[in-house]
């Protein structure tokens, strides 16, 4: 099992298109993927889960991934939210 | 037994079908199942999910082919919830670990859900509540077989009874049912529901109070959208008395597009073009039907309205627009930037836009535009791309001064240049003009020679602000009428200054379908009127009783004179000189001023729904 912690750093947080883009990149891997922050824990395969957490700009999260592929899936998700969720410029609200 | 429920009419016509109810409560029981049961029960639901992915996707691609993509996408978002771990497996192990039936298991997994979502103040999500609910009882009612209104034979006429309608909604269903008639507890005349009814020329009738205690399912409706009744399981008397009411305003609409076919020209040869004023996609069809030479005004509020909590990107505003002009090419049509602010804000504006004490006179359309660029950058990138597919205007409302237009033409060119640099398809220099409806501007239109190709005039604004009235005043009805001498002045000059320097003028106000006005706008030489879809073959009608010549001495009069209610008497009796039953002549009756409240009085758009389909 590894477990690391992850900033929101894109504006406008854990909302509809980075939640997306989560569940996407999480659906890739075998592993058990959990995001948790304060109280709550999602799974972050769940789009329902992920938008849940309600995860403004600047929310703390600790991911934990357990399975087979979890070294491969703990960096790309490192990566997704280190990279703001590759928000481009078309977000109107940018 | 034959019962009648008065309401308030928001959209003319009769129509009658069987009632479905769209909040009949799914109620789910809970049931123990015996531990052999469980794998079965499991497979039970996955099968519901199955059928509920299979329906979903049918109406999704339905609505992609007859409406576009953009509106398909609420669909997808319930698609996605279908596989959703949060739902499925939840379901699952409640049903493995707990032995209840599924449709139980959802209904817990529902109300935990529920719970999470309240106790989230975040408005995007209370959005997505919605569809949870909406998904999770689609599965549920598979389960229990009850799903979509069994009471409806293929091609029966339906009548929605619900407490309250979203226009998305409304066109949903009219692609899977064949909607005679809405009744409902809560909207008013100007929501969008009744908007979208009137447009679809669907009868709907409001503010009927426990509606869905008051109709059972499959029960036969008749909906008077004239007088705000409906009959539940109507006698056949009532329903032959309401056969003859639908047939005579039928009748006449029919009359009237008939006896305005062609263009709208006066007996002595002066034409004038007819345009319509629409909210949404879905009423073009209707604005040519009824002769409408182009969109005179598309009002773009809406795309904003409808979702509050974010802005419409710049692939929805296109997606609309593109939509627009191929349905109506090779017209043109004029989109309006959104003139938002003063009464319509969307809450995710609250930050920079504050609540102000004198909203109409506050940070609104153009206003808003200049100090929030960004905001506009998406609609006016949108405007130019679809430009390239048709005849596409840009309108912008709400201008005081040629400062602002400076400024505006500053933002387009800017967004010009970024598409340049992105390399999109566009047309670069599509007409633009603005609103004339501050009275400031309609003195300085001169000036605009060279910046901008055509103005529109909005009459309504203009009465407000230059008599310093509210036109929602209740008490003041009677300052606000379009034949104040002052007004008038105002109009003939700021037509004739664009015609000084050559730029084309609509007027788009109301004044357009106030048919004892016409004759004044006749007499100004406006080339343009543009009104809702249903006023056109009215004011088609009578513009070709009328000569130019008589519509010019008519404004000459009005000029000379002191007062608009002298004004108003001529004009009242010079129609009645033309036609006996003056503007309650049958096919006027349409455009009579009161009529445009439609809370009140009968107009004959109802009727062409299924008129327009044989």
């Amino acid at each position: 099992m590894k477990e690391i912690e992850v900033r929101v750093v894109n504006l406008r947080g854990l909302h509809a298109r980075a939640a997306a883009r989560l569940v996407q990149t999480a659906s890739r891997f075998q592993s058990q993927i959990t995001l948790l922050r304060d109280n709550l824990q999602s799974d972050a395969k769940s789009i329902l889960g992920v938008l849940l957490l309600a995860a403004p700009r600047g929310t703390l999260i600790r991911v934990r991934v357990s399975g087979p592929d979890e070294d491969q899936a703990v960096e790309a998700i490192r990566h997704l939210f280190e990279s703001g969720f590759e928000e481009t410029d078309e977000d109107p609200a940018r | 037994m034959t019962r009648i429920l008065r309401g308030v009419a928001i959209s003319p016509g009769v129509g009658r079908g069987k009632a479905v109810l769209l909040a009949a409560q799914v109620v789910a029981v809970p049931l123990k199942l015996s531990k052999e049961d469980v794998q079965e029960e499991i497979r039970r639901f996955h099968q519901a999910l199955a059928q509920s992915k299979k329906q979903l996707k049918e109406i999704r691609d339905h609505l992609a082919r007859m409406l576009g993509k953009g509106h398909a996408l609420i669909l997808d978002a319930q698609l996605h919830l279908l596989d959703d771990p949060a739902i499925v497996r939840a379901v699952r192990e409640r049903i493995a670990s707990q032995h209840i039936n599924a449709e139980w298991a959802l209904e817990l997994v529902l109300r935990e859900l529920h719970q999470k979502f309240q106790a989230i103040s975040d408005t995007y999500l209370q959005e997505r509540w919605s569809d949870v609910r909406d998904v999770i009882r689609r599965v549920q009612s598979n389960l229990m077989g009850t799903r979509h209104e069994p009471v409806l034979e293929p091609g029966e006429a339906a009548v929605l009874v619900t407490d309250e309608l979203a226009p998305s909604d409304l066109i949903e269903l009219t692609r899977q049912l064949q909607v005679r008639g809405i009744v409902l507890t809560q909207a008013s005349p100007t929501s969008h529901v009744a908007i979208l009814s009137r447009s679809m020329g669907i009868p709907a009738v409001a503010s009927i109070d426990n509606v869905l205690d008051q109709v059972s399912s499959g029960q036969d409706v008749l909906v008077d959208g004239y007088d705000g009744i409906v009959i539940v399981a109507p006698t056949p008397l009532q329903i032959r008395e309401y056969e003859g009411k639908r047939r005579y305003f039928k009748h006449h609409l029919r009359l009237l597009i008939e006896a305005s076919r062609g263009p709208a020209r006066t007996l002595d040869g002066y034409p004038v073009s007819l345009m319509a004023n629409i909210e949404f996609v879905e009423e073009c069809s209707r604005a040519i039907t009824y002769g409408a030479e182009g969109i005179g005004l598309f009002r773009s509020e809406y795309l904003y309205l409808k979702t509050p909590n974010r802005l419409p990107t710049e692939e929805e505003h296109y997606e609309v627009y593109r939509r627009l002009v191929e349905l109506m090419a090779p017209r043109p049509v004029v989109v309006r930037t959104a003139d938002l602010g003063a009464d319509k804000v969307p809450s995710v504006w609250r930050d920079f836009h504050p609540r102000e004490p004198n909203p109409a006179l506050g940070l609104r359309a153009v206003r808003l535009a200049l100090k929030k660029q960004e905001i506009w950058e998406a609609q006016l990138a949108a405007m130019l791309r679809a430009a390239a597919h048709g005849d596409l205007r840009i309108l912008v409302p709400f201008v005081a001064t040629v400062e602002e237009v400076l400024e505006f033409l500053d933002m387009l060119e800017e967004v010009r240049q970024r598409l340049r640099r992105s390399g999109a398809t566009f047309r670069p220099d599509p007409p633009v003009g603005i609103m004339v409806e501050i009275p400031s501007m309609a003195r300085l239109v001169r000036h605009l020679e060279g910046l901008v190709q055509f103005i529109s005039i909005g009459t309504n604004d203009l009465i407000q602000f230059m008599l310093a009235v509210d036109r929602d005043h209740e008490g003041l009805r009677y300052l606000y009428k379009p034949y104040n001498p002052a007004f008038l002045k105002t109009l003939v000059e700021a037509i004739e200054q664009a015609r000084a320097v050559g730029l084309d003028v609509t007027i788009c106000g109301e004044m357009a379908w106030d048919i004892p006005s016409v004759p004044l706008l006749v007499g100004m030489g406006c080339p343009t009127l543009s009104m809702g879809p249903q006023w056109i073959p009215a004011v088609r009608f009578f513009i070709q009783e009328i000569r130019y010549a008589d519509a010019r001495k008519l404004l000459e009069r009005a000029l000379e004179m002191r007062m608009g209610m002298e004004v108003e008497e001529m004009l009242l009796e010079w129609i009645q000189r033309h036609f006996p039953e003056g503007i309650y002549h049958p096919l006027l009756r349409a455009s009579v001023p009161e009529a445009a409240d439609v809370a009140s009085a009968p107009t004959p758009d109802g009727e062409t729904y299924e008129w327009e389909r044989h």
